[in-house]
């Protein structure tokens, strides 16, 4: 039984080469717009989750505005984030300055991050050996520090080895995997991202070869952790409120939260639903009514078939499946062929294109059940009105 | 079942047709019985009724009035599925055009027949090759229809209404696009079936098939005679 219909479906979709042509030419050109979609949305929705990642979770930044004009008296300074620990007392606050520092016997610099303990747990960055620096590093202003995964991997660094920067020896104690890749790609402030190839150290140790820091100690962001979305709300207000205090003299200030840094990606986002969305719809659409037509021309030829399968004993939904099915298979295989050419451009290209693709799951099986329920909704009517032939008519046609 | 026995029987069955202008009658009051073994040829002019009086003994149809008793079993009031089961088993049609999908081969055509019965696709080859092999068309079974000749495809369409043995074979002018000696060799095919007792209704124009026909009856202002 099955095995007759799937003869009777390929052979009805065969015996109409130009039409069935067509219509999958058309099918074809949405599904491979509707797989780009997808995939171009999945991508972004990958970066929007990488980046929420790389910033850490329930974490967010107060930065200096790069394009402040604050005087140098309205800076973020170390004692903010001393102030907003103690203002603070459920929340993780940490405080960042970078330099890039040259290394002896290469032309690369790496970013020094000097910190403090708190900033690898707001961060959520995983420890692969060694220790993060700690309050004892802190006070006595030890000349150890943490190296990140890639200068762990490139450079060959390990924890116990003693690296020169700035003419300062200091020892590896520690390798992080930081991330922060996905920030970068976001063109966000500088002082949220460390880089790849960072080095951090106690905050209090690099005042001797910074003159300018030893006068001032800047810092580019504080990070703040809390526990939870509710905790977050309460103290992102109480942030502002605290740096807006007279005393702090501190201007020029942005808080960087999940949702600030998604704003690109969410905009980026609806331009591509709208546009790539609508050409997709629209191609579907001439598609359908493409294949609507195939359908109705199609039991127009074979109303003598329709009365000879009647005649044989075929019921009227037998011959209103039969036809729905050809849709299908015309759909189905144009989306087979549309989403295999968009995945197979997508998988070479893709690294090209300037915004992020995902291919999975996602965008071989949506694109394949949306050109088949495009088949059945296409041809509903035509099968329909296929079944209604009453034998005795269809016969007549003979 | 007896070889009297009744195979299809219409009790005062008319059927009429609504149009725009009002119901046009086409069959009044038909009284008309076949026994097992017969072999009727329903004669008469265009329009007289001929076509609606097939299709309503091949159940492809239901009288506006009346009784169809197929088999003892009263099947003017059953519903579309059922017409269809009955339709499926009992009943075996050929037509003037043949009918025939040209893309396949005649074995193919006549493995049609069981399309919509649940019979394996291994047993449906054998029982065409069987039909086939009985009215000698074993040679025409690799060939696509599309090649053979007139009265091949019509012997072709024969074997297909045949293959799954229906109590009733009804026939459409089936020498209507034919040479005579195609003719000659279709009506040879529906003799030799009905002398193994099958029951056949056959509606023709042409009076050189009566002979091969054990009773006549003519069509004639929407009754039957």
């Amino acid at each position: 039984m099955m095995t007759g219909t799937l003869q009777d479906v390929w052979e009805g979709v065969r015996s109409q080469p130009g039409r069935v042509g067509l219509s999958f030419l058309a099918i074809s050109v949405g599904i491979t717009a509707l797989t780009l979609l997808l995939a171009v949305l999945g991508g972004l929705e990958e970066r929007s989750q990488r980046i929420v990642r790389d910033l850490g979770v329930n974490v967010f930044a107060v930065v200096q505005n790069r394009s402040s004009d604050s005087p140098r008296s309205g800076r973020l300074r170390r004692e903010h984030v001393d102030f907003l620990a103690a203002n603070l007392p459920d929340a993780l606050v940490s405080g960042a300055r970078s330099h890039n520092v040259p290394t002896p016997g290469t032309r690369r610099d790496v970013t020094v991050v000097s910190t403090d303990a708190n900033l690898l747990r707001i961060r959520q960055w995983r420890r692969l050996a060694g220790r993060f620096i700690d309050q004892r590093d802190l006070d006595s202003k030890s000349r150890n520090a943490v190296i990140s995964a890639a200068l762990s991997r490139d450079w060959r660094w390990n924890v116990g080895d003693t690296i020169v920067l700035r003419r300062t020896p200091y020892q590896v104690i520690g390798v992080v995997e930081t991330g922060g890749s996905a920030l970068e790609g976001e063109n966000v402030n500088p002082g949220l991202t460390a880089g790849t190839r960072a080095v951090f150290v106690p905050a209090t140790t690099p005042a001797h070869w910074t003159a300018f820091a030893r006068m001032q100690p800047y810092i580019d962001a504080v990070f703040v952790r809390v526990d939870d979305a509710q905790a977050f709300r309460t103290a992102t207000r109480r942030v502002r409120q605290l740096l807006a205090q007279p005393d702090q003299r501190v201007s020029g200030l942005s808080l960087i939260t999940p949702d600030t840094l998604l704003r690109g990606v969410r905009k980026l986002q609806n331009t591509i639903k709208l546009t790539v969305g609508s050409i997709a719809a629209l191609c579907l659409v001439l598609g359908g009514t493409t294949l609507m037509s195939l359908m109705v021309a199609n039991v127009r030829d074979r109303v003598v078939e329709i009365g000879l399968r009647r005649a044989l004993g075929a019921t009227a939904a037998d011959i209103g499946v039969l036809f729905v099915a050809e849709a299908c298979l015309v759909t189905a295989i144009g989306a087979l062929a549309g989403t295999s050419l968009t995945h197979a451009v997508l998988i070479v290209g893709g690294p090209r294109l300037p915004v992020p693709v995902a291919l999975g799951p996602v965008t071989w099986l949506v694109p394949v059940a949306a050109a088949v329920l495009l088949g059945v909704l296409f041809s509903y009517w035509p099968a329909r009105s296929a079944a209604r032939i009453a034998p005795s008519e269809a016969l007549r046609n003979d | 079942m007896s070889a009297d026995a009744t195979v299809l029987e219409m009790r005062e069955v008319s059927k009429s047709f609504d149009t725009p202008h009002g119901p046009v009658h086409v069959l009044h009051s038909v009284d008309f019985a076949i026994t097992n073994g017969e072999f009727v040829a329903i004669t008469g002019p265009s329009g007289s009724g001929k076509s609606t009086f097939l299709n309503l003994a091949s159940l492809l149809d239901t009288p506006t009035s009346g009784q169809v008793v197929f088999e003892d079993a009263d099947v003017s009031s059953l519903r579309e599925r059922e017409l269809c089961e009955v339709r499926k088993y009992r009943t075996g049609m050929v037509f003037q055009n043949f009918n025939l999908l040209t893309h396949r081969t005649a074995l193919e055509n006549v493995m049609f027949r069981f399309r919509y019965l649940e019979v394996p696709r291994r047993e449906a080859h054998d029982r065409a090759m069987e039909t086939l092999i009985a009215l000698g068309l074993e040679a025409l079974a690799p060939q696509p229809a599309r090649l053979l000749s007139g009265g091949e495809m019509q012997r072709v369409a024969i074997a297909r209404a045949v293959a799954q043995q229906p109590r009733l074979l009804l026939a459409d002018e089936p020498t209507g696009n034919l040479d005579k000696d195609s003719a000659r060799m279709v009506m040879e095919t529906l003799r030799s079936l009905n002398e193994g007792g099958m029951s056949i209704i056959l509606v023709t124009h042409n009076e050189a098939l009566l002979p091969y026909c054990s009773r006549r009856l003519v069509c004639d202002e929407g009754t039957v005679r």
